[in-house]
Order: C-alpha cells, then structure tokens, then sequence
C-alpha cells in the first residue's frame, strides 16, 4: 500500500514560443505522458514526480495562449479551466513563462492571471540568448513591477532547474499574496453581483471571464446562459468593447515600467533572424526554398527508410515462418503468423518512414522554419480555403494521415480545419508506395525517358494526382462547407534559434506514438478479424476446396509448399472473404477488378499496403515471399473465359487511380470521427474519396481498354 | 489604409473591434511603432517588426490598424 499523498497541481502557462514547452522538458525529461483535456481533442502533457513521501507534484503543461480571451480551441482549453475552480486540472499553482524579447505582450496573459488567485512563479527563458548579445535585464525591477518571484532560465546551463524546483516547494508550503491588477468597472462589478450566487470562482476577475465566456463555455448550464445572455441584452454589457478596454487599461498598467528594462536592440543593425528572413522568406527566393526543401524531405525520407523498412519486413516474415515451421499447426499458431504478426508488421513497418518525416518535420518547427512556412503560404492556401497551417498537415500526409490530421488542432477556424482534414487523406501516404510500386510495374513499361526512367516518373505522376486533387477538393469544399466566424492568420515568427535534441524527441516521440497507438491499434484490430474472415468460411465449402486442392496438386505432381500453397488459394477462395469478394464484384466490374481483386480491396481497409500481401496469399505464393514473385505470379494470371491478362496496363492505371483516391484505411476514419466529434465528415470523406475513386478508375479503364 | 514596405508606422486606433481585440492581445496597442518589413510571396500577407517581435498579419488584419507614418 502506498501511504496517502498530496497531489500539488502545477500549471506551466506562457505565450507561444515562450520557451514553455522547452522548459517543461527540462523539468521532466521523457517522464512526461500525453493525454486529453477532458472532452477535447487538445493535447494535455502531464508529468508527476514525488518531492517527497506525501507530496507528488503534477506538472501540466497547458497550450499556449496570448490571453484569457482565445482565438483557437487550444487557447480555449486554457480559458475554460482557469476560469472554474471546480475543474479537475485547476492549477494550485502556476509558472508563468515568459520569453524576454516580448515582454510587454507578455505581461497581459500575466497580468489577467495574477487577477485569479492562483500563485504564480515567473520563469524568464532564453538567459542564455540574452547574455550572447550583451543585453541586460534587471531581474529584481521586473519582479517588483510583477509583484511575484522571478527565476531567469538558461536552456544551456540549467542549473537553476533545481531553483524553480524548490520555487515549486515553496509555493505549496504557503500562498504567496499576489498583487491584484484590474479593478473591474461599474458596469462589471455590477453583472458579477448580480450572478454571484450562481457562479463558481475565487476572484471577481474569474466570474467576469465566466460571463464573457458564457456562450461557448461547456461547464455552464443553458438556464444560467440564457439568463447571462439575457442581462447583456437588457443591461447593454457590451463583451467585446469591455473586453478591448479592459485589455488597454492593463497594458497602461506596466507598459511605461516594462519599457524602461526591457532589452533593446543594439541601434538599427539586424539581427541573426533579420538577415536570415531576408532570404528565406524572400518573395522569389522564399518559395523556391520551400521547395527544395520539400524534394529534400521526400528524397530523404523514402532513401533514408528503405534499409529500416526492408528490415523489419524481412524481420517479421522470418518471425512468421518460424512460428509455422516449429509449432503445430492449430488455429492459434496460424492466427499469430498469419494474422497477428503480419498486422503488427504492417503498422511497425512503417515507423522509419513516419520517424524521419517528423524529425525532420520537428526540426523545422524547432529552429523556427515552419512559421515561416505558415506566413508565406497563408494566402495561398486562403484560396484553397484553408489556412498557412494546413500546409504542415499536408506535408505530414506525406507519411501518414492519422498524425496529420491530428496536428490540425492549431487551425482556429472551424471551416479551415475541417478542410484540411477533408483533404489531407488524398495526399499520397507511406502505406500507397507498396501498392504503387507493386502496380506500377503493369502500367507502364521499364524504359527511360530522357534521363528518367518511366516508372518513376509514373510514381511522381501518381504523387502530383493526389496533390492535385486535395488542392481541387478543397476548393470545392470551400463553396460547400459554412463558416464558423472568421479566421485568422496572425502568427508571431520566432528568432531563429539552434534546435534542442531533446525537444525534438519527444516532438518526434508525440506523432510515432499517435501513430502507433491509434493507427496501429485498429490495423492490428482489423487484421486479427480479417484472418478470421480469410481462414474460415462455410464448413463445407472450405473443405471441399481443400480436397479438391489435394486432388489437383497430385494431379500435377505439385512438391508439398506447391500443395500448400495452392491450399490457401483455394480456402481463400471460399472462406468468407473470398465469398464477399464475389458478392461485391459486379460493382467493381466495371473497373476491370475481378473478385480477387475485390477481396484484396476488401482487406486492405485495415492499411492499404495489406493489398500487397493478400494478393501474394490469392496467387498463392506464401507470405514469405518478396514482392517480385507476387508480381510475377500477377503476370501469369489470365482471365480463364477471355484467356486474356489480368493485369494488363488498363486493370493497373485502374487499380492505381482507385489507391490515390479512395478513403481505404480505418485508421483515418478513426481519427476524423474523433477530431471531428462526428460520423457525419468521415462519412461524406469516405464517399466523396469513394466517388473520386470509382468514376476515374472506370474513366482511365475504359479509356485504356 | 495602405501600408507601404520599408516605413514605419504609429498605431492610433482599430476599425474593427474584432480584430482589435486580438491585435491588442500581440502587442499592437495604440501609441505604438511597427515597421512593415515585407509582403508574402503572394502578396496576401505582412511581415511586420513590432517592439522588436516579428509578428505576421493577413492583409485584411493589417488593414484593420488605423495609423500613421513616422518620420
């Protein structure tokens, strides 16, 4: 039994880019674990550690946020829990980051929290940087303008983590007074009055926020809404323009004693950062940049991942083979070999390739790119009706949907945000390069074209198509899908600084796991119940397809893998995943797919690259086998009533156009239902990508044959 | 108004108590000088240099500023 411990609740609160985040990795190392707000599709970072025997604190790293009037669901996550005392994370205390280049923007959110009641201790970043360029800041000034204690941080030395630690301890031992700020005016003393004893709060300030924020928070009941609404109807209490004023008179409160300490630059010279943006962010050289930047990205994570992917494959298919040549055969051994350690493979398989995506994703953000990137392509994809901060959800998309979609989170505007997760799953992820490359060997003949040899220019195509597309959808989305409120651009570009190995760990920590966790779980899920679906089928049936395999294989003198593999392909054939693919295919007809095909499309909902190995198990090759022999068995196939090819390049140009546009992964479905709080969007994604998919396979093969 | 790249400017107030409310929560407060360093490579968005904080706006924010040059 553990002995009854105190948890002491910590907020780590500041703006973004304040070096939050950086300082909560400091203080926690990996120890840190992510979880959700309540209710919300926000990240909430926690890290627990005991100071002593009943004393655990527990550290949350909350989203950043200018003030406690939001913009953007993070930011509103902050909002809804400072401003209820009854709320699960409700901070005993907070430490307020502050970057001290901004200072004076940073004083508001300060200024509107020390108005709550909750002990505060300002940590001041970037110590380091300031010492480089010879400024100063006086410490013990800014603490008496703040009223609180002040540790200034260096990322670099770090020594004075065990000085915020302490800070923390002393903060639980005894409420410090923290000085007030904003003395509320008539108009809001008076509301607060009237609703007090229906609201929840410590300070006047916290009921003031709970009636500016009535109409969106989730804590209030309808009744008090109404009745909230009602009063500023009734009373003429203006929210915004009080909101505006209030944020004025607090700026009048330190701004002339801020001015006077805080850092200058050195007359007009530029900085680092100055130099750099004249480049980077240049109107000519800026997107160029961007782009060679983006073949980099592309070119290192498909050469970099290959040897790591060919690995684990191979890896996995030893581990399979070992498990059926060394076990009795029963249901249980084929389940893990064929249904269990495949599906892991299928998901594990794909770690090298999401890995270096998001490292050098994380690396981007870290020094200060990616914002950049969100300044000069806002406008551009405006028109596209999104926002400058789909494009790194895009370019995500590259490797895998699911943490794409997730890392929406940051676009404030709900019709920009849904958007960008309507469109993103058309961008062409790791799991389509297996089916691309196994196809595109049909569709197109190996010579060079100039320098360029045909296939690859192929694969490029099918690229630029997703690309394409994602860019159509989403002007057509834009005319169909209603705005809520405006959107915002309005990014502050950090300086430029050297990446933290440490910060971009767990950054790259963060998208792996999501993708394993949420991804991986339903591959794994779905792979499990189709090898049930793959392996049994009516009783009869499916021995009656083995004797008849027997029969056949001493007929053609076939050796005993022969035997056992045609075994499969018949079983496959009548199981009930062979029966649904000939239930389904009239439907697919059209396309040029016959049934095999069908259970292949039908299989590799769990991940598209499944289509690969149940296409080796139909030709029966054994799952042992590399791609090569699958495609070769392909080339074999022949339509026995036409006794033409199966896969001739019209079936191939059809097949691949069907993989750069249908929505065939539940992974995604997953996640856009829960990003999106509804069946209602993966559904119409699931059909519109469906569409897309089915009338242009049927165009090019009609066209084709 | 019109901004032009290169100069420097005064706030003096907002034409849009929406806008307002979030250019004053970065920093944009009336009294206050920002250079307009650059535009977007297509144009749509400004690169402005305030109390030595680099700060993005879409056009339309921008425009929301009521100001004038300084010399």
């Amino acid at each position: 039994m553990s002995p009854i411990t105190n948890t002491y609740k910590v907020a780590l609160i500041g703006n973004p880019n304040s070096g939050k985040t950086s300082l909560f990795n400091s203080l926690t190392g990996l120890h840190q674990h992510v979880a959700n707000f309540p209710g919300v599709t926000v990240d909430k970072k926690i890290a627990k550690y005991q100071i002593d025997k009943n004393l655990t604190i527990e550290l949350i790293d909350f989203p950043g946020t200018y003030s406690l009037y939001p913009n953007s669901d993070d930011e509103k996550v902050v909002a809804e829990i400072l401003s209820n005392p009854v709320n699960d994370d409700y901070p005993d205390s907070i430490i307020y980051v502050m970057d001290p280049f901004a200072l004076k923007r940073e004083m508001l959110l300060l200024s509107q929290l020390k108005d709550l009641d909750i002990p505060i201790i300002v940590v001041l970043t970037m110590k380091d940087l300031i010492e480089k360029r010879n400024l100063k800041i006086d410490i013990e000034k800014l603490e008496k303008i703040i009223g609180t204690k002040v540790i200034f941080f260096s990322n670099k030395a770090k020594t004075n983590l065990n000085e915020i630690r302490e800070a923390i301890k002393e903060l639980e031992k005894g409420k410090p007074k923290i000085p007030r700020s904003y003395i509320l005016k008539d108009e809001e003393k008076k509301i607060v009055e009237n609703f007090k004893d229906r609201l929840n709060f410590n300070s006047d300030y916290q009921a003031l926020l709970q009636i500016h924020h009535s109409d969106w928070l989730r804590y209030q009941n309808k009744d008090l809404k109404k009745e909230i609404e009602k009063y500023k109807i009734e009373n003429n209490f203006k929210s915004l323009s009080y909101r505006i004023n209030e944020t004025l008179d607090r700026y009048q409160l330190f701004s002339r004693d801020i001015d006077k300490i805080s850092p200058k630059k050195h007359n007009k010279q530029d900085t680092i950062t100055d130099k750099i943006d004249k480049v980077i962010t240049n109107r000519v050289f800026g997107p160029i940049i961007f782009f060679v930047v983006m073949l980099l990205l592309f070119q290192a994570i498909f050469s970099w991942a290959e040897l790591p992917m060919e690995l684990l494959e191979n890896g996995f298919s030893l581990l399979s083979g070992y498990i059926r040549d060394n076990f009795t055969n029963t249901w249980i051994t084929g389940l893990l070999a064929d249904g269990i350690i495949p599906g892991l493979a299928g998901v594990l398989v794909f770690i090298p390739q999401i890995f270096l995506l998001f490292l050098i994703i994380g690396i981007l953000e870290e020094i200060g790119y990616m914002s950049r990137v969100v300044y000069m392509f806002d406008d551009l994809m405006k028109r596209f009706g999104m926002n400058g901060r789909s494009i790194i959800a895009l370019i995500s998309g590259g490797a895998c949907a699911v943490p794409a979609i997730m890392s929406t989170r940051t676009i404030n505007n709900w019709k920009e945000r849904l958007i960008t997760i309507m469109v993103t799953p058309l961008v062409s992820c790791s799991a389509r390069i297996p089916v691309y490359t196994l196809l595109v060997v049909f569709a197109v003949p190996d010579k060079d074209i100039g320098i360029f040899n045909a296939r690859g220019l192929a694969l490029m195509g099918l690229y630029i198509l997703g690309i394409l597309m994602t860019l159509i959808s989403s002007v057509v989305l834009k005319y169909i899908i209603k705005s809520k409120g405006r959107s915002y651009l309005m990014i502050t570009l950090p300086e430029y600084k050297r990446p933290i190995l440490k910060n971009i760990a767990i950054f790259v920590k963060e998208k792996v796991g999501a993708f394993v966790y949420v991804a991986g779980k339903i591959i794994l899920i779905v792979s499990i119940i189709l090898w049930f679906a793959a392996s049994y089928g009516p009783s009869g049936a499916m021995n009656t397809a083995k004797a008849d395999a027997i029969e056949l294989s001493k007929d053609k003198h076939f050796n005993d893998a022969q035997m056992a593999n045609l075994i499969a392909s018949e079983q496959l054939e009548h199981s009930y995943i062979g029966i649904l693919g000939k239930t389904i295919e009239p439907v697919i007809k059209p396309l040029g797919f016959d049934w095999k095909i069908g259970i292949a499309l039908i299989t590799s909902f769990a991940a598209r690259e499944v289509f690969v190995g149940t296409l080796a198990t139909i030709y029966s090759v054994g799952t042992t086998d590399d791609g090569m022999k699958v495609s070769e068995q392909m080339a074999k196939d022949v339509n026995i009533k036409t006794g033409e090819k199966t896969y001739n390049q019209a079936v191939a140009w059809s097949l691949l156009l069907f993989y750069v546009f249908a929505l065939q992964c539940m992974s995604t479905i997953a996640v856009v239902r829960k990003e999106t709080n509804s069946w209602k969007w993966p559904i119409i994604q699931f059909l519109y990508m469906g569409a897309l998919a089915y009338l242009s396979s049927f165009a090019i093969y009609n066209i084709l044959s | 108004m019109i901004f032009e790249i290169g100069k420097t400017y005064k706030i003096k107030g907002f034409n849009d108590d929406e806008i307002a409310g979030k250019l004053l929560t970065l920093g944009f407060l009336p009294e206050t000088s920002f250079l307009f360093v650059r535009k977007s490579p297509f144009g749509g968005a400004y690169y402005f240099e305030l109390n030595g904080t680099k700060i993005a706006l879409r056009k339309e924010e921008a425009h929301a500023i009521v100001a004038e040059e300084r010399f």
